[in-house]
């Protein structure tokens, strides 16, 4: 079970990070990739539309999610930001975290077991959580921009690394 | 006054002084920052900017340094060299105000570096990569402290950031050189007669 891509969604449903986790080197099309125009960081991992467009769609599930959690009782648990399966795409599982500013950010699963390994999921929700947070108190990081900052790419490469890791050798 | 001394005292110093939140400390100077960065356009404007406003503290920083030290019992006299004015600055002056110390390298007689590993202003911070942003000097309100506060005590310097964490360097680095030892005077409108 492995990470695929991890996408941070803003308060209005704009992307401020797109990571691609698996590099595909016979991806003959790298313009089609560029829909977010990422072309002047050469270094990111590019997402690729199709991966895209599975994020989007679960955007979907995930406001269904938010609606009716706002109706309910508060937010008070830090349990609360956590929201769980979005969407089972044809091979893989989209799951989202909320913060409380409405920043989302959302993680495509691969998996071809039905074990769900929610507690290093957690951890790295977590993890990206305090990275976005830290790189927010940056004075030079816009409000609705995309965020871009070595540390926080670094950061981010080391959480999916760590989890990627544990979820391995629990499998063997 | 021995360097045991005065890092002694910068820690009884600052164990006496009011505290203020590290996070909203950082936090201000940043948004101080990026609010020059809007108004100025040149690097050097904005650098200058920062000393000017370091120098208004820093004035006012060595007689609360003196008061606050009286108050406490120590006794720190005049500096015979300049060097000893060097220790004094790092170890106990910025212990006091900001809770780190900085280490002094002497260069001359007339000038040393001060060395700061931690730096309380530029938490968080990270410099965008554009090119633009590699003359700002971040941590400028330091220079016009110092330059500020030694000019009361009638030493003219001038004050240079020479390294800096947040332009890639492992610590920053603040050179300072003697210029003139000032003699009191009244000011010009009073003619002894």
């Amino acid at each position: 079970m492995s990470l695929e891509c991890l996408a941070i969604i803003g308060k209005t449903n704009e992307p401020l990070y797109l990571l691609d986790v698996e590099k595909e080197d016979d991806e003959v099309t790298p313009d089609e990739n560029d829909a977010f125009g990422f072309v002047e960081s050469q270094q990111r991992e590019r997402l690729s539309l199709e991966k895209e467009f599975m994020m989007h769609a679960s955007i979907d599930n995930l406001e269904e999610a938010l609606g009716s959690q706002r109706q309910g009782k508060g937010r008070a648990s830090a349990d609360s930001k956590w929201i769980g399966l979005l969407c089972p795409m044809e091979e893989s599982f989209i799951y989202g975290y909320s913060t409380s500013t409405n920043i989302k950010i959302l993680a495509m699963i691969s998996d071809s077991m039905e074990d769900s390994r929610e507690v290093h999921l957690k951890t790295l929700f977590a993890k990206v959580h305090n990275l976005f947070v830290e790189y927010m108190l940056n004075p030079w990081a816009g409000l609705q921009n995309k965020i871009e900052s070595k540390k926080f790419e670094s950061g981010i490469q080391e959480a999916v690394k760590v989890y990627n890791e544990t979820n391995g050798i629990a499998w063997a | 006054m021995s360097k045991s001394t005065a890092a002694a005292n910068g820690h009884s110093l600052w164990q006496k002084m009011p505290k203020a939140n590290a996070e909203l400390f950082a936090l201000t100077y940043g948004t101080l920052v990026t609010e020059l960065v809007r108004d100025y356009e040149s690097t050097e404007d904005i650098n200058e900017q920062l000393e000017k406003m370091g120098y208004s503290i820093g004035v006012r920083c060595v007689d609360e340094f003196l008061a606050k030290a009286d108050q406490a019992g120590m006794v720190i006299p005049p500096c015979r060299a300049f060097a000893e004015t060097a220790e004094v600055l790092a170890k106990t002056g910025f212990r006091m105000f900001l809770g780190v110390s900085a280490e002094v390298q002497m260069i001359s007689d007339s000038s040393f570096s001060l060395l700061i590993y931690e730096n309380p202003l530029s938490l968080f911070v990270e410099l965008p990569s554009d090119p633009k942003w590699k003359d700002i000097k971040y941590s400028n309100l330091y220079c016009g402290i110092l330059r500020g506060s030694l000019e009361q005590v009638n030493l003219r310097v001038e004050c240079t950031m020479v390294k800096d964490v947040l332009q890639g360097d492992d610590v920053n680095e603040i050179r300072v050189d003697l210029k003139e030892v000032l003699v009191d005077g009244a000011g010009e409108e009073y003619d002894e007669e």
